[in-house]
């Protein structure tokens, strides 16, 4: 229609066509500003808060097990502290029983000094008399004083105390003897407990070390893996994680172009349904132990995805259309009217680059169950999916429908199936969801994808 | 144009005074759009009120080849538009006839109204009317892409354009105005 006088005279009069606003407006208007951007600063420190967190949590945990680790270490090895503890009190008693020979030594020749000054007044007293006559006497008096000393020496020692030493001291005096009935077999069996916890300690210690050692060497080694998964997906509005019944164009009316304004009734879009599809990825993730328990892995995966929807016929004709919400003039080949005739099976395609910590929950090292909780920033690289044109009413693909973007979530549980030298084979139920709407803003609709299935991993060692 | 760029950085950057300068700028302007969009003042202000939410938000997509003021008046219209869809009291009045047969009016009758008149009349037109006056008289679209953005057809619109079209002549002319005698007349 050719633009007259009208038209213009009416766009000029409009245009300068103004109204102040009330001051209330513009306070609305920055508090919304302020809860938007408070609201992108919490979630901003939020996701920083729950790194730090992360974080300290796996420092602590590692250093927690640092700490068990030493502990577990000083256990397996008791013998080296009793031995060392022994060979103290030895040490100890050596020195208390040289002292204790020397003395009996300086007795006993004091005691046959005397002796001989006692034959000498013996001889003098009753005459000539053999040599080998005092000998009893002798004797008795050497018992006496080593008596005497052996009730210094056991007075002054511990029975437990008793070395080798002293066996090795008392064979030369009658004094030993004694010991050797009694207190010697005490420290003889102390020494053969001494020998045997050096030869245990050596033993244990040297295991216990170099297991601990083997331990820490896999716990802090990048451990190289492959997963695979499959299961189903779909497409929600970021309500129903589960049922994935659907996204529909908002609640956005058509304006119909009913035969009869009086017979005018509101027709509502249809909704462009989706309903789960299969889906399978995968990738290879590097993992390594963070703790006794925790582990960390970062990988790269494709994820294909896809979703069906329930549609109209087809009309293959090529119409070029402007699409208001994207603000874009497309060209379409083919497109889809509304309807239940035929099924269209959508189609997207996702680099992931899984970051996961897992965590043990059973305390069996070598057939951990692992739940694992992560982020996948991801890339759509392809799609193939259908965009509802809500002001024609009619479906058709549209690439340029959705962000290049988006943030996965990630949870899941993993048995260990078997366990070889070589790797470890695990596999257990895995979810992932969409954290940010894989629809542009524009389109004002709401796409969250989400994967249920099984994941398996081959870990190699 | 330089001194808008330098707002919108400003406004980027998140200082509360450049904010307040462009909404101080172009809300007067902007709540003239969104009155001509609406019933009431109240409901006008609400769409501004959104509207400036989303230009706020959205501003770093502004890419600054345009003129701003029309990048805002659209992001204005596109608000409006979805305000009177999501909102139960006009959803009812957008809804829209069959194209019927185009009445031929071609009158160019003088206007001797003062634009507050002019405006309070527009909104008296039916909303369906209303709404594709404005897209089409004032804003500029054609009625290809005003089908497209209401979800009807090229011919619903002229159709309904020409109708709305005729009212306001007739209000303007034949009636000094005076709605009600168009409406009995209809």
């Amino acid at each position: 229609m050719q633009e007259n006088e009208f038209e213009k005279r009416v766009r000029k009069q409009m245009d300068g066509f103004s109204l102040v606003p009330n001051e209330a407006v513009w306070k609305q208007v920055e508090a919304r500003i302020g809860e938007e951007k408070k609201r992108r600063t919490l979630l901003f420190w939020f996701f920083g808060a729950l790194l730090l967190v992360g974080g300290i949590t796996c420092w602590m945990i590692e250093s927690r097990d640092n700490v068990t680790t030493d502990v577990s270490i000083a256990k397996s090895k008791p013998a080296t502290i009793i031995s060392n503890k022994a060979a103290q009190q030895i040490n100890d008693t050596n020195k208390t029983v040289e002292s204790i020979s020397a003395l009996t030594k300086r007795r006993v020749h004091d005691n046959k000094n005397l002796n001989l000054n006692k034959q000498t007044y013996t001889t003098i007293k009753t005459g000539v008399r053999s040599s080998v006559n005092n000998e009893p006497r002798s004797s008795k008096e050497t018992e006496r004083v080593l008596a005497s000393n052996t009730a210094v020496a056991t007075s002054s020692l511990k029975p437990s105390k008793i070395s080798s030493v002293v066996n090795n001291e008392s064979k030369e005096t009658a004094l030993h003897k004694y010991y050797k009935s009694t207190e010697q077999l005490k420290a003889d069996s102390l020494q053969r407990t001494l020998e045997i916890s050096k030869k245990t300690t050596l033993i244990d210690t040297s295991k216990a070390a170099s297991k601990v050692a083997v331990i820490k060497h896999h716990e802090h080694k990048w451990k190289l893996g492959l997963t695979a998964f499959c299961g189903v997906s779909g497409n929600t509005n970021g309500i129903d994680l589960i049922s994935a019944k659907s996204v529909q164009a908002d609640a956005f009316y058509s304006f119909s172009s009913s035969p009869a304004a009086s017979a005018a009734v509101p027709v509502v879009i249809p909704k462009l349904t989706y309903k789960r599809s299969a889906s399978y990825g995968f990738g290879i993730f590097g993992q390594k132990e963070m703790g006794r328990r925790i582990a960390i892995s970062f990988g790269i995966n494709y994820h294909y995805f896809s979703s069906k929807s329930t549609i109209g016929n087809r009309f293959d004709s090529s119409q070029s259309l402007y699409d208001t919400a994207l603000q874009k003039q497309t060209t379409v080949k083919s497109f889809y009217k509304v309807g239940q005739s035929s099924s269209f099976n959508n189609k997207y395609k996702v680099i992931q680059l899984p970051v996961n910590l897992s965590y043990r929950l059973n305390k069996n090292a070598s057939k951990p169950l692992l739940f694992s909780l992560g982020l996948s920033p991801s890339f759509l690289i392809a799609s193939k999916a259908l965009y509802v044109n809500r002001y024609q009413g009619i479906y058709y693909e549209e690439k340029q429908q959705f962000k290049n973007f988006l943030l996965f979530g990630q949870s899941g549980l993993l048995f260990t199936a078997l366990d070889s030298k070589k790797y470890q084979l695990s596999l257990g139920p895995v979810v992932q969801y969409d954290f940010n709407s894989m629809s542009k803003w524009q389109t004002q609709t709401n796409q969250h994808l989400t994967f249920i299935g099984i994941k398996s991993n081959i870990t190699f060692k | 144009m330089t001194e808008h760029h330098q707002l919108v950085k400003d406004c980027l950057k998140g200082i509360p005074a450049a904010q307040r300068k462009l909404y101080q700028e172009f809300a007067p302007q902007m709540l003239g759009v969104c009155y001509r969009y609406t019933k009431s003042l109240q409901d006008a202000e609400d769409v501004l009120q959104d509207g400036f939410v989303r230009v706020f938000k959205f501003l770093d997509q502004y890419n600054k080849q345009g003129e701003l003021g029309a990048w805002i008046r659209r992001i204005m219209v596109n608000t409006a538009l979805n305000y009177l869809k999501r909102n139960q009291r006009y959803q009812h009045d957008l809804l829209f006839e069959k194209p019927e047969l185009h009445i031929a009016s071609q009158d160019d009758p003088e206007i001797h109204l003062n634009t507050k008149e002019l405006a309070e009349l527009i909104r008296q037109l039916p909303t369906g009317y209303q709404t594709i006056f404005n897209l089409y008289a004032i804003e500029g679209f054609n009625h290809v892409e005003i089908g497209q953005m209401l979800g009807i057809s090229e011919n619903t619109s002229r159709s309904q354009y020409m109708r709305a079209r005729h009212l306001l002549i007739s209000w303007i002319t034949n009636t000094g105005g005076n709605k009600n005698t168009v409406y009995a007349r209809k």
